[in-house]
Formats: C-alpha cells, structure tokens, sequence
C-alpha cells in the first residue's frame, strides 16, 4: 500500500515559502496546476538482496483524472491510475488491471492519491504527521504515518523540494528504501 | 330448578378440564416458520437447513450506517454510539473496527498456502502456460514504485501471495480506514456497524431496549449534522408488533364493545353473552389443546384463522339463546336441533375435507376448526338448557324490528325485474372472475411500509450485499464433492458476469479450493519454477544458487489447505456459512450479488438442471408457489365438500334446497367479483375468509328453513352475522395486507348473504301453501 509515490507527485506542486511549517500552511500556499509533467529516476535498495534496482522514465498526471508513471528503463511498463483504477500495462498488454469497487486497497488508494492532488490537505492530515525544515530555498519534510494501514508499510517519508518537490525517500517497513529524484518538470 | 345438569354434561365438563388442563401443563408452543406450511416430502432436509441458516443469518443482525458530510463527526460518532450500544444486554456483539495488526494477521494466516491456493489470475494464465507473463509481472512489481504487499524473492518470487491478497474480492463495499469500516459506495462519508442479537429479534423488550437506545444516539447525533441508517429483521418485528398492537387496539377493541352493545341492546341482560363466551371460550381451548397433542405445536396462521370459527361457532350460541326467548327450556332444543346437526355437518364436512390435503398448515387448520367447532357446539347443546333454565320466556322486541325491516324486501319469487336483475349480476360476476388474475405474491405476507422497506434497500445497496433468499445449493456427500462441483459450476457463473446477466457471485471455493484443485494449482507452480525462476533471477542479477534454495522452499511449503485448518482460521469467518451440514449429509451455498432479474433467473435454473446435485433455490418463488398450491387446494377441496352437503340437503329440504344454497353462493360470487375489482387480484387469504361467509350463510339458511323463517330465528342469523363483521370486517381497515384481505372478504360477503336472504324466502302466506302443494311431493 504505498501511497508515497501519490503523495510525492500531489507535492510536486506545491509551492512553499518560508515560514512555519504544517498542513494549514501548505494548504494556504500550494496550488495545484492543472496539468504537470516531466522525468524520474528511481532508485530502489532492497535489502534481501542488499542490492540496488535503479531505472528511470517519465510521468504526467491531470488533475482529478489520472496519473501516467512510465518506466522505460530497464523495463518498459506503464502505470496508469485513476480514481477507480490502478493498471499496469506493457505495450499492448494489459497486466494487471485493479478496479476500485472490487478491491479496497485501490480505492484507499486513489482516494488519498486525487484528494492531495486537488490539494485537499486536510485528507492528508488524515493519514500523515508532518515535521520539517526550511533553510535558504529549500525545504524538507519528513512524514511519519498516522494511520494505521499506512502505518503497516510505511515507515517514514522524506520529501525535498523548492518550489517543487524535487526529491523523495520512501522507508519501508522491512528495510527497503525507494528514492524517486524529478527532473525537467513542465507545469 | 326443574331440569338438573344432564350426565351427559357433567362428562363433557370433566373432558373440556383433562383435556386443557394436559395441554397447559404441557406448554404451548408455537410456529411461525413459512417453511413448516410445505409438505414434508417437497422439502429435503439439506434445503431446509440451508433456508433456515441464511434467514438466521439476516434475522439476528441489525446493520447501522452512519454518514454525515464531515468525515471527522463521523468517525467521532462511531465510538460513541459503539459505547452506548455495548450497555445493552440484548447485543452480543458489535463490530464496528479492525486493527490493521489483526488485517495482517488475518491476510498471514494464507501465506504458507500460497502455492497451493492460487487468486483466479494467475491460475489462468498458468493454465495458459503463459509463464512468461507472470515472469514479467513479477519485474514490474519489483520495479513499481507502488510495490503492493511483501515481496520476498526466495520465499514467492513471483509474489504469488500478494497476488492472492489483492485480488480477494470483498463481498460488501467496505474498506478499513484507519480502523473503521467505510463504505466505498456512498456519496458522503459513511461508516458501518453491525449488531449481533442475542436472540431472534420478537421481543417486544429486545425491540424497545435497542431501537429506544438507538433513536436517543440518534437524537443527540442529529444536532451534529451524523445520521443513522438501519437495515435488518429487527425493524420489521417490531414494526409488525407495533403495526399489530395498535390494530388490536382499535379494531378489537372496537368490534368487542361493538359486540357488547349490540347483545345488550338485543337481550338487555349481561348472561347471554356470558354464555355466549363460555362457548367461544370452550372451543378455542379445546381446538388448541387437540391440535397440540396431534401437531405437537400450533402454527400462528392457524390460530389467526381458526379464530374464524367464532363467528361460525356463535351461530349455535345465538339460535339456542334467541329461541329460548320464545319456547320453554324443555323444548328449545327439540325445535332446533335438526337444524343445530345440520349447521354443524356443513361446518364440519367443509373442513374435514381441508384435512385430506397434504400440506400440513391445511391439516392443521382443519382440525382446529373442526375440534373448536364441535366442542362449542356440545357446550350450547349440553350446557345450556341447564343454564338457562329459569329463564322466563319473553319475546325479544328487536326481533320484531328486524322482521318488519325484512317483509320490506322484495321476494325473489314475485320479482320478475329482481330475478333479471341477480341473473345479470352473477353473469357480470362470472365474467369478472373469469378474467380475473391471481396474485400468489410474497408481498402479501409483508407487512412493511413503503418507506422502510425503501430504506432497507437503499442500505442493501450500499453494502453491495446478497439476496438471502435465492441461491444455489450444491449437494453432496462429502465437502470436497461439494467444492468440486463448485469449481464445474463457477466458469458458467463467469460467462453469466461476462454477459452481463449476473453483478457477482460469492462461493466456498474462491476461499477453499478442493484438495484435488490445490494438488493442480502445486503442480502448475512447480512448472513455473522450472521454467521463469532461472531467467527471472538473471534479469535482476540475483545470484543463481538462490534458485535451489526458492525450489526447496516450494517443496517444503506445498501444504493443502484442509477444510478443518481453514475452518480454525480467521479469515474464513465471512464464509463459513457458505457450508451447511446437516446430520450426515454436506451442502455449499453459491450467494449472488444484487438482485436476480427474470432471465438470470431462468439462466440459473437451466444451469442446475443441467449439472447433478445442484439446486437452485428461490424462497420467493418457492412461498408463492406454496400460496398457489395452497389456493387451488382450498378451492378444490372446498367446492367438493359443499357439494356433498348439498346432496344432504337436497335430501332433506327436496326442491326448497335453493333457498339455502343460492344465498351464500351468490354472494360468494359476486364477492369475488367485487374483489377483483377492488383489489389487483384474488388470493389465498380471500378465499379462506369465503369459508367463513359460507358457513355462516349456510347455517343462516338452514335456521331459517327448519323454523319456517321465524322472526326469532332471523334475529339470531342477524346477529350472528353482524357479530362476525364486528369481529372480521372490522380488518378491513387493517394495515397488515393479510388481515385486510381477510376482513375486506367477510364485510362484502356477509353484508351480502344478511341482504340476499330475505329475498330468497317463500313468498307471502297464501301463495305459500300453493308453492308447496306444488313444488313438495
């Protein structure tokens, strides 16, 4: 159940200014632009194999409607969700295909995903405990699960960004660690 | 003083005494199951406990939906009204919250049967032998930035078991959010709590103690905007008790007074009606004590009709009293008891014949009524000479009134335009009748409003649950037998979903697959291994000697999943009752999602006749189809039984015989067509009231005939008639569809049979005695 990569891209937009850091705040500052665009490169550490899976591609999401998070490298996958769907396709091949009335997780999913795109950071706050830092043009935010679910594989979530988020950590339980840096962002 | 109390008295007092005093002793009890109505050998005992487990499982739950549109008053209401409704005694348990550790370790207790219990994806494409693409969804989980669910790559490389997890579908639109059961479904946020009764939900005390301790929560959560939906048996029981409380209330109370008035109008005395009750009294006892040793308990439908027999019961009654207003204590009963006999053999005849039936409720019935029948009668007959012994006689003033209201009324026989008229009547009552439709409708027994029933459905629709009442039974003599059949069937279900004729399905085996599936599912995933694992590691440079030790892992970990481990576990708690075990034999329940339409309907039942030992069971179908075999049994047997006291009193009253038959037949017809008219259709409940407007009609008839239409005899039928509409008519008005059927049926026809009855009668005196010499031979 990871919502962090919902979570890092709803960030994405978010433009904070100095000051204290909280929801409230975020909630005054951020927008939300309609449209946004640009690349990733992920770098996953699993520990079993104390190994690290690196690959990178490109994404774009419309607000409210979906979000395209596409792989290219090392293999090609697109990861296509919507409020009521998480699928997974490979060219023309449909992998896998999560529609939200019949599997909770992906309603969970989507719903925390499109309410923090939209900037509804009261959702948010349903679901995270925020701490963070601001120094020069940069800040950097650490959230700590509150819910229980998300508490089950998230440890902690590191976010750094300047007028965007730029950078993201997640912790998982078991000891992995996923970081997705953002490049070439195009509102 | 003159007469003592005959022998023959005394005997039938000490047998009313044993008899009641055995039957309180050993207890009442009663039933008020549907299903016990059927005919023992329609239903198999699989079926009927499988009925009996799915209505258990709606009648002791009451579901709560509470939503407001700020989620957070929401969530803060739910414990709250969770804390009030723990207080009460009557709730043994509520559900309302999950830990996510106890999700976990509900979802763990799966996991080292993840090779043998296979989610439906990936089995197909093993089927298929697309291995490649399970290798593939593999890397893509691997590389997902939303990795769903624990990966271990020695233990499940191809995450079979995150596979199983996120595709077990969930039977009710719920999700935990932060310990909370949410509804998905609904537009604003909404959160359900389910309680578990502690009995069935009849009590009046159950029923006031929850729904009062609910409206209160309910009262003080309102001012904060959270409201609260409610669905389960628990509303209907104590509307229906509320529903029925009041109609006693005021339709009983009010045909009681109005019964008592009128007697003490007629007889200005308090003791007729004493004795009038001790008779009424006498037969309800005794009629319920028989029926209990013979049936062991009495259904309520029975008592509900055979309380009819009162109204035919207080015929005797009346005829004794009014014509001891008359004739001395000596010879009252020399006068009427021909007539006396005669009433009670058409009586008697008419429901002897409902016990040949082979439906029990039929059975049942018959022999209440004709146990109370004939016992009230022996009461009048060997009680009431005594009884009224001092008695002076004294001709009842009313009687007069109402026989010069009835010489108004014009005579068939000196009628020409009267007599076209009737003829015109009854070919327009055929007519009607013929054209008519029945209606064998369960929704005749509902007795629900609108409103509620409107509420329950909307709740049924959010949680997305099941119809209780239609589903697929699959016999078979051992659990594995059932879910292999199961695992035949479920394509067939698949292709219905696929054609759009069937919203969903929820079966034992999408849980607990059989032994002989789990053994296929290991032997699929083995080839998977020997195939994908190698390559699969390659592709993500995990070191090949892996490889031998996720194969060992394979091997150690190909456990099947036992029904009676899987029955120990958490996770199968929701489905359990999906199995019904019933003495030695074993069934599995096919639930659907939604509501089934005409043509799922047919789809299913070809389906089961089709496979061997499945069975597609419709309870709704199956109570109207009892209605419907209940309605044509009741008339068959009833019209044969009115001809045979036709032919007795063909014998005894020779061509006069019309004067008797045509009142309650007439009126019987044109009361039907009068209810085709009035109501969408007849059904079962009219034709049993028409049992009643028979009976009385013809005891009417034959009163009237033995005492030569005397006005006292006239008095007494009057009575008797307007005694029965005071109690049967009255629920006309009645709110419950049954009685309304019931007493609408009674007012038209007894109305009728009092007005139709004058004008069948002999013509004036000096035509009477030409008629006779010509008519009698």
């Amino acid at each position: 159940m990871n919502k962090v990569l919902l979570l890092c891209t709803l960030l994405l937009t978010s433009t904070l200014s100095y000051g204290e850091l909280s929801y409230d705040e975020l909630s005054k500052l951020s927008t939300a632009p309609e449209y946004l665009e640009g690349k990733f490169s992920q770098d996953k550490y699993l520990i079993e194999l104390d190994a690290h899976l690196e690959s990178s591609g490109q994404f774009n999401y419309r607000r409210g409607k979906s979000i395209q998070w596409e792989t290219l490298e090392p293999i090609q996958n697109i990861l296509l969700m919507t409020p009521q769907s998480i699928t997974n396709s490979q060219g023309e091949n449909e992998i896998v295909s999560l529609q939200a009335d019949s599997n909770p997780a992906v309603t969970i999913l989507s719903d925390i995903f499109f309410s923090v795109l939209t900037a509804e950071w009261k959702q948010l706050a349903a679901y995270f405990t925020l701490s963070g830092t601001v120094k020069d043009d940069h800040w950097q935010v650490e959230l700590v699960p509150s819910d229980k679910a998300v508490m089950q594989v998230v440890e902690r979530v590191q976010l750094t960004g300047d007028t965007l988020l730029r950078e993201l950590i997640f912790f998982e339980k078991n000891g992995d660690h996923t970081t997705i840096i953002f490049s070439e962002l195009i509102q | 003083m003159s007469q003592k109390f005959n022998p023959i008295g005394i005997a039938w007092l000490l047998v009313v005494i044993l008899v009641s005093g055995v039957a309180i002793s050993s207890g009442g009890k009663f039933d008020s199951s549907l299903m016990t109505l059927l005919p023992k050998s329609e239903q198999q005992p699989i079926v009927q406990a499988a009925t009996e487990q799915m209505a258990d499982r709606f009648s002791k739950r009451l579901l709560l939906l509470v939503s407001a549109e700020d989620e957070n008053k929401v969530r803060k209401a739910i414990p709250l009204l969770a804390n009030q409704m723990g207080k009460l005694p009557e709730i043994t348990e509520i559900d309302w919250q999950v830990s996510e550790d106890e999700i976990e370790s509900i979802q763990n207790e799966l996991y080292p049967y993840r090779f043998s219990v296979l989610d439906h994806n990936s089995r197909a494409l093993l089927l298929d032998n697309d291995f490649q693409q399970i290798q593939n969804r593999a890397l893509i989980r691997l590389y997902s930035p939303l990795s769903i669910g624990k990966t271990s790559l020695v233990d499940d490389p191809f995450s079979l078991f995150s596979e199983l997890n996120q595709n077990r579908k969930n039977e009710l639109k719920i999700t935990v959010s932060n310990s909370l059961l949410k509804i998905t479904s609904a537009s604003k946020p909404t959160y359900l709590m389910m309680l578990t009764l502690s009995e069935q939900p009849f009590s009046p005390t159950l029923q006031r103690n929850i729904l009062g301790a609910i409206t209160a929560q309910e009262a003080v959560l309102k001012k904060s905007g959270v409201t609260i939906q409610m669905s389960g048996m628990l509303l209907h029981a104590e509307l229906g008790a509320r529903q029925a409380n009041k109609e006693i209330l005021t339709i009983g109370v009010g045909s009681m007074i109005g019964i008592i008035v009128l007697m003490l109008m007629v007889f200005r005395k308090f003791k007729p009606i004493g004795l009038m009750l001790i008779s009424i009294l006498v037969g309800c006892v005794m009629a319920a004590s028989v029926t209990l040793f013979i049936f062991g308990k009495i259904h309520l439908i029975t008592v509900a009709f055979g309380a009819g027999l009162v109204g035919v019961s207080i015929d005797y009654s009346l005829h004794f009293l009014c014509e001891r207003q008359v004739s001395a204590s000596k010879r009252v009963l020399q006068k009427i008891l021909p007539g006396l006999l005669l009433g009670l053999f058409s009586s008697v005849a008419a429901y002897t014949a409902q016990a040949l039936s082979p439906f029990p409720g039929l059975q049942q019935m018959a022999v209440f009524s004709v146990v109370g029948l004939s016992a009230s009668w022996l009461t009048v007959v060997l009680w009431y000479p005594f009884f009224t012994r001092n008695n002076s006689i004294q001709p009842l003033s009313a009687a007069k009134k109402l026989n010069n209201f009835r010489n108004v009324f014009p005579r068939i026989g000196e009628n020409k335009i009267l007599l076209v008229f009737i003829f015109i009547m009854v070919a327009w009552s055929l007519n009607t009748i013929k054209n008519s439709e029945s209606l064998d409708d369960i929704r005749l027994l509902q007795t629900s409003p609108v409103s509620l029933l409107a509420q329950e459905k909307e709740v049924q629709q959010l949680l997305g649950s099941s119809s209780s009442s239609q589903f697929l039974l699959l016999s078979g003599d051992t659990l594995e037998e059932c879910l292999q059949k199961e695992e035949d069937i479920t394509p067939l279900l698949d292709r219905l979903i696929n054609n759009g004729l069937l919203k969903g399905y929820q079966s034992l085996t999408q849980h607990l697959p059989s032994i002989k599936r789990q053994d296929e599912n290991i032997t699929l995933v083995r080839q998977l291994y020997e195939q994908q694992l190698t390559p699969f590691y390659d592709k993500i440079h995990f070191a090949n000697d892996k490889a031998l030790k996720a194969l060992t892992t394979l091997e150690r970990n190909s456990h099947r999943l036992q029904p009676e481990v899987w029955l120990q576990q958490q996770n199968s708690e929701p489905w359990k009752d999906l199995r019904v075990v019933s003495d030695h034999l074993t069934a599995t329940i096919i639930r659907f999602t939604g509501d089934i339409n005409e043509d799922t309907k047919a789809a299913l039942i070809a389906l089961s006749d089709n496979s061997d030992g499945v069975e597609f069971i419709d309870q709704v179908q199956n109570i109207s189809k009892l209605m419907t075999n209940f309605r044509s049994e009741i008339t068959g047997l009833i019209l044969g039984a009115y001809f045979l006291v036709f032919l007795v009193l063909l014998a005894r009253y020779k061509a006069q015989v019309w004067r008797i038959i045509l009142p309650p037949l007439l009126a019987s017809i044109f009361t039907l067509a009068l209810l085709v008219h009035f109501e969408q259709g007849l059904n079962l409940f009219h034709l049993m009231a028409l049992i009643l407007v028979l009976g009385i009609g013809l005891d009417m008839g034959i009163f009237l005939s033995e005492s030569s239409d005397d006005s006292h005899t006239w008095l007494a039928v009057s009575l008797s008639s307007f005694t029965s509409l005071l109690a049967f008519g009255l629920l006309a008005f009645s709110d419950t569809p049954v009685l309304h059927h019931f007493g609408l049926t009674v007012l038209i026809g007894l109305t009728l049979v009092w007005l139709l009855a004058p004008i069948m009668r002999e013509n004036i005196v000096e035509k009477d005695i030409d008629e006779r010499g010509t008519t009698t031979i």
